[in-house]
């Protein structure tokens, strides 16, 4: 069935781009086989995003070739590349939300008629085919506002498909979508290959190499470590040419310590259309995971506590203490942090340095009748530096130019500075790379030991199970189970999550 | 020049600019170049200085207030009030800053508490602040002062420096140092930055906007005391049209106005630039409509001020890397 031609679908010669004086990507060479489905794997700032910028034309080379079908190309933009038959699917593709499905697909490239008008009813027909083509039931005429993020990028692939397709490259696709999104993303990608394309998928989670991808390219500080076919490598071995060391010292299983007194207790909890009835305990020293689709109500239930959203039914407890949460500034002020889970944009202030940003909820304390000590907020933020391993030029670097896992980690710091009693941490690996994965859980381990109180919300069902002593699973808006780590299975906290919603694999 | 590099360019490109007016200036009118008219050209400035000194804190927020001019011409008809009655200078004057930061901070909880764009709500309570003005006062306004009453605004020191100067640069000292040096001045900038990771982070940003609006509103009732000194009257119609110029120097100083970013050194700066611009279109006998449209101008090249100091860094680049062995 497949149609193996000798000319690759794509390949790139010796790219190479600088960014002032730290150099994004050295030298990089490697194929995408017609009809293979080819991962790009590598921690953050190995320059994955660089190379997918350069080979859609967002970005010029420094140096280098980029070959599409055995044809030099040189894009200026992702338009062209679309006309090459290149196109690109991102996280979280940006859609125009208030026109119509048909209309976004048809973006750019709209059938005209006669005398220039758009020729609407060969619109609407385009887009059904194409939802056709991948057994997609999404109707063309419904508003895109309306649409879940897996359905955004449905409607991206299906505008990628209406024109001659070759190759198309997948963003980080499945790190917003349920379990049963991904597996309808897959048949589709599936498909495509069948049909002789060629997809380039990048990811950060390796378990989806074995369901997916025929080959693997693996990029490593802006150099190409080597491209395998899938079947040929383990996954033990892939991270390990992703970090440069072995995988054993990265995922350590947890042993729980010593509970303490209860620090944080929750009875009956709701917010109306969120979430209903949550009652929950979390004691000193305790890791406690909250698992649940995405969607399910486990942020909210995070960000009521924090006073973000305040309940509107329930109690809330704070080290033996009633309180009514009103404002992330109150809950603060007790003992109780939360790490939200869009960290660029709620957790971090981008513009600013590492020191403003570590010192900022504890600027107050650390001045002097209003006027801020300096000296005091450098050692604070110093401190943090070197505790948190974070990797930077300094304190007094911007935040927005370090990697994904280092501003984890600054956000860490920050959250520590007010030294809370209980830390919710919302997805605190999500997007950041194997090795600052595991940075971040020794430290979750450490601070779970020096008697914090810890709830950790994720999607990343070996993550909870891995790190946490007791795990709740958060279904529509309900605790639906909670269990402990060491009897929990990824199986059992899947029907758990799944069991009340009875959620059938249907998208549209 | 170590000592040129500590000095961020684009105030150094406000110094630069200052530097040439005056040459400008001097080169229109035999006058200019004299200590006295210098200084005695500061007084047009004082009270739109003042004002943009509230405006900047405000605009750091990411919110804008255009009533200030109104609340400045409230102020003074309230000075005349005081005045009327036979009210000390001392306590008229406390109470005068005190109802005029209330106004300002009517703005606050109005842009805060009911969640309204800042530009929409400034824009009704300018009309709203001089209506009120009107209305406390007479229409044919007040001229008779106690002399008390205009001493700041019309006394000069060793006949030819203003008081009122020394009040400006008093104010603007203090409000670099608050926006610089103090936990509220950092708070303003996160808020201004992004104000969601602000609110988390534990700031009461509500509380902060609203404490900077009445900052504001406080500084336009000094602002007022020296307006009755330097003119000598007080009515509804105080200060109308100066806004122009409080913006365009809170905008050409470096001040994002989308908030979060430039320093208030730079709006003390723009203010020297813009006075002694305004001084030399004076000597050379520009028509007022002319001098807008200089002043218009100017707003919008503060507008695109981060395209030009971008192209500034790069010329800078290119310089350093072609003249390496100049320095």
């Amino acid at each position: 069935m497949t149609d193996v031609s000798p000319s690759p679908a794509l390949r790139v010669e010796g790219i190479t781009k600088t960014y002032g004086s730290s150099r994004a990507l050295s030298d990089v060479s490697f194929e995408v086989a017609k009809g293979r489905v080819h991962a790009l794997v590598g921690e953050n700032g190995a320059g994955k995003s660089t190379l997918v910028k350069i080979v859609t034309g967002i970005i010029g080379a420094d140096h280098g070739k980029v070959f599409l079908g055995g044809k030099p190309v040189r894009f200026h933009n992702p338009v062209d590349a679309r006309r090459a038959g290149l196109a690109a699917v991102y996280q979280d593709p940006k859609l125009f939300p208030h026109l119509d499905v048909a209309e976004n697909i048809t973006m750019g490239n709209a059938p005209v008629g006669r005398f220039g008008m758009l020729d609407r009813k060969q619109m609407y027909a385009l887009s059904q085919a194409a939802f056709d083509e991948l057994g997609v039931s999404l109707d063309p005429h419904a508003l895109t506002a309306g649409l879940s993020v897996a359905e955004f990028q449905f409607v991206e692939i299906a505008r990628a498909i209406i024109s001659d397709l070759q190759l198309l490259i997948l963003d980080e696709p499945t790190s917003a979508l349920t379990p049963a999104e991904v597996e309808k993303l897959f048949r589709i990608v599936r498909d495509l290959r069948d049909q002789g394309k060629s997809v380039m998928l990048i990811t950060h989670r390796l378990e989806e190499l074995d369901l997916i991808a025929d080959d693997v390219t693996i990029l490593r500080d802006g150099a190409h470590v080597g491209t395998y076919p899938v079947s040929e490598v383990t996954r033990a071995d892939i991270v390990q040419k992703m970090v440069g060391r072995p995988l054993d010292s990265l995922f350590a299983q947890r042993t729980p310590g010593n509970a303490g007194a209860e620090a944080l207790r929750v009875e009956g909890l709701g917010l109306a259309g969120q979430f209903s009835d949550v009652s929950f305990s979390i004691r000193a020293g305790e890791i406690v995971g909250m698992a649940g689709l995405v969607g399910s109500g486990r942020s909210e239930i995070a960000q009521s506590c924090f006073g973000m959203t305040p309940p509107s039914r329930g109690e809330v407890y704070l080290n033996g203490k009633r309180v009514k949460p009103r404002s992330p500034r109150q809950m603060l002020g007790l003992g109780l942090a939360y790490l939200p889970e869009d960290r660029d944009a709620q957790g971090l202030i981008m513009a600013e340095s590492i020191m403003a940003n570590v010192t900022l909820p504890i600027v107050g304390e650390l001045a002097r009748l209003g006027v801020l000590d300096t000296a005091a907020q450098r050692a604070v933020a110093e401190e943090a530096l070197a505790t948190y391993d974070v990797r930077a030029t300094g304190i007094d670097q911007i935040v927005s130019l370090l990697s994904g896992g280092n501003r984890q980690k600054v956000a860490f710091a920050r959250w520590l500075a007010t030294k809370p009693s209980v830390l919710i941490l919302d997805e605190p690996t999500h997007g950041i790379d194997v090795g600052s994965k595991a940075q971040v859980h020794h430290i979750i381990a450490r601070l779970a030991d020096t008697g914090l109180a810890i709830l950790v919300i994720s999607s990343d069902l070996p993550e909870v199970l891995a790190i946490s002593d007791r795990i709740l699973v958060i279904a529509e808006g309900e605790l639906v189970d909670d269990i402990e780590a060491a009897t929990a299975t990824q199986e059992t906290i899947m029907m758990a999550a799944t069991r009340s919603t009875g959620e059938t694999v249907n998208v549209g | 020049m170590t000592v040129f590099r500590r000095i961020p360019q684009w105030e150094l490109l406000l110094i630069v600019l200052t530097l040439c007016a005056a040459a400008w200036s001097s080169n229109l009118s035999p006058y200019y170049l004299s200590v006295d008219q210098i200084l005695l050209s500061t007084r047009q400035f004082v009270y739109p200085g003042i004002l943009a000194l509230g405006l900047a804190v405000v605009v750091v927020l990411g919110e804008i207030d255009i009533s200030l001019a109104s609340i400045l011409a409230f102020g003074a008809v309230l000075f005349s009030k005081c005045s009327e009655v036979g009210m000390a200078i001392w306590l008229a004057t406390p109470l005068v800053i005190l109802a005029c930061a209330a106004l300002g901070a009517f703005n606050g909880v109005l842009v805060t508490r009911l969640r309204l764009p800042s530009l929409a709500v400034t824009l009704g309570t300018m009309g709203a602040y001089r209506g009120l003005a009107f209305i406390v006062g007479s229409e044919y306004g007040y001229t008779s002062f106690d002399s008390s009453y205009t001493f700041i605004g019309s006394t000069k020191l060793f006949g030819a420096l203003p008081v009122s100067f020394l009040v400006f640069l008093a104010l603007a000292a203090g409000v670099i140092f608050l926006m610089h040096k103090t936990v509220f001045g950092r708070r303003c900038y996160a808020v201004g930055n992004n104000k969601e990771a602000a609110w988390i982070a534990g700031i009461d940003v509500a509380n902060l906007k609203t404490q900077a609006f009445a900052l504001g509103g406080g500084l336009a009732g000094i602002a007022s005391l020296v307006w009755i000194g330097q003119y000598g009257s007080a009515r509804g119609d105080n200060a109308d049209g100066s806004i122009l110029l409080v913006v365009t120097a809170v905008v050409l100083g470096g001040i994002d106005i989308n908030g979060g970013r430039g320093s208030m050194v730079g709006v003390v700066l723009a203010l020297f630039l813009l006075g002694t611009i305004r001084n030399g279109m004076g000597l050379a006998n520009m028509a007022g409509p002319t001098q807008t449209v200089v002043l218009g101008t100017l707003l919008i090249i503060g507008v695109l001020r981060p395209l030009i100091a971008r192209g500034i860094a790069r010329l800078r680049q290119q310089l350093a890397s072609s003249g390496h062995a100049g320095n």
